[in-house]
């Protein structure tokens, strides 16, 4: 059962891995021509946001950090709606 | 060994701020004050604090970030400064 | 020895899922046009993310259900992550689609191969002082 224990090590690397990816999209966010990139580019960092806070709610242990998951991917899509009505 | 992603977060956030302040385009920059806003409440959930993070999400993406479009909505969409 | 086989699923399909992930991100900076930038961000994304979660839930399951014992709190727990994978596979792809339907009635024209030159006086290009972007 050791190898459960240092598991954290990996989602933490897991973590890293996906903010560097957001940074990646964040690049296109405010390089991308029209105002239509850069809405795809936050709802890719939403996305990206979901799983990291699920995974810092791994690394940490504690397990209620999902709830937060669950109304970010709520609002994200609400977000994405509301850019695209304007 | 944590504070490897705290670190990137928060440069994720000043690069958002200077992009915000420097992009011409009104509806672009309300847009990238939300993905601000998003990775702020990943901020608030790292250092712990669930119900701080929790309002932070439900605020930011949900309520400032519709206010700021619908007053767009009303504006002319870019800024001439 | 049980663990070792949970250990070994979880990191493939974490592993699986940064693919997906990076994949799309990659997608999206590199192509040359918005639509098809939708094409990588709205499907491997979603995609990406639902192994990653899968793999979490198939973690929690052999962490607390069988190292700790308590299997229901686990089992509890593991729905609301189910709920969350639904969920996004259900609100992303609508996302993406209200996306383009937007950007098609403001009338983005999809970038074709052939005319390079032409790409530049569209629409989007009116704050892009530099040469094209795929120039």
């Amino acid at each position: 059962m050791t190898g459960l224990i240092h598991m954290p090590d990996f989602f933490l690397f897991v973590a890293v891995i996906i903010v560097i990816a957001s940074f990646v999209s964040l690049y296109r966010g405010i390089e991308g021509p029209g105002i239509f990139n850069r809405i795809i580019a936050v709802n890719v960092i939403g996305t990206k946001t979901i799983v990291l806070l699920v995974l810092i709610g791994f690394i940490y242990q504690r397990q209620d950090f999902f709830d937060i998951a669950l109304v970010y991917a709520i609002l994200n899509f609400i977000m994405t709606i509301a850019a695209t009505r304007y | 060994m944590i504070w490897i992603l705290d670190f990137t977060m928060l440069l994720f956030l000043v690069v958002c701020a200077i992009a915000a302040i420097s992009i011409k385009d009104l509806l672009s920059a309300v847009i990238i004050l939300s993905a601000y806003s998003l990775v702020m409440a990943i901020v608030w959930v790292e250092m712990q604090s669930v119900d701080v993070g929790f309002t932070e999400a439900a605020v930011g993406a949900g309520i400032t970030t519709v206010l700021f479009i619908a007053t767009l909505a009303r504006t002319e969409g870019r800024s001439e400064d | 020895m049980f663990d070792t086989i949970i250990i070994s699923i979880v990191i493939l399909l974490l592993l699986i899922g940064l693919f997906f992930t990076v994949a799309g991100t990659i997608g999206f900076v590199r192509f040359p046009d918005f639509y098809s930038r939708m094409h990588a961000t709205g499907k491997c994304d979603t995609l990406g993310e639902g192994l990653m979660l899968l793999a979490l839930i198939i973690y929690m399951i052999g962490y607390e259900g069988i190292f700790k014992g308590d299997l229901v709190h686990a089992l509890f727990i593991s729905i609301k992550i189910i709920l969350l994978i639904l969920f996004i596979l259900l609100a992303n792809p609508t996302s993406t689609h209200a996306i383009a339907k937007a950007a098609h009635d403001v009338g983005l024209q999809p970038w074709k191969k052939t005319d390079e030159t032409q790409w530049m006086n569209d629409m989007e290009t009116d704050e892009v002082t530099n040469g094209g972007e795929t120039g």
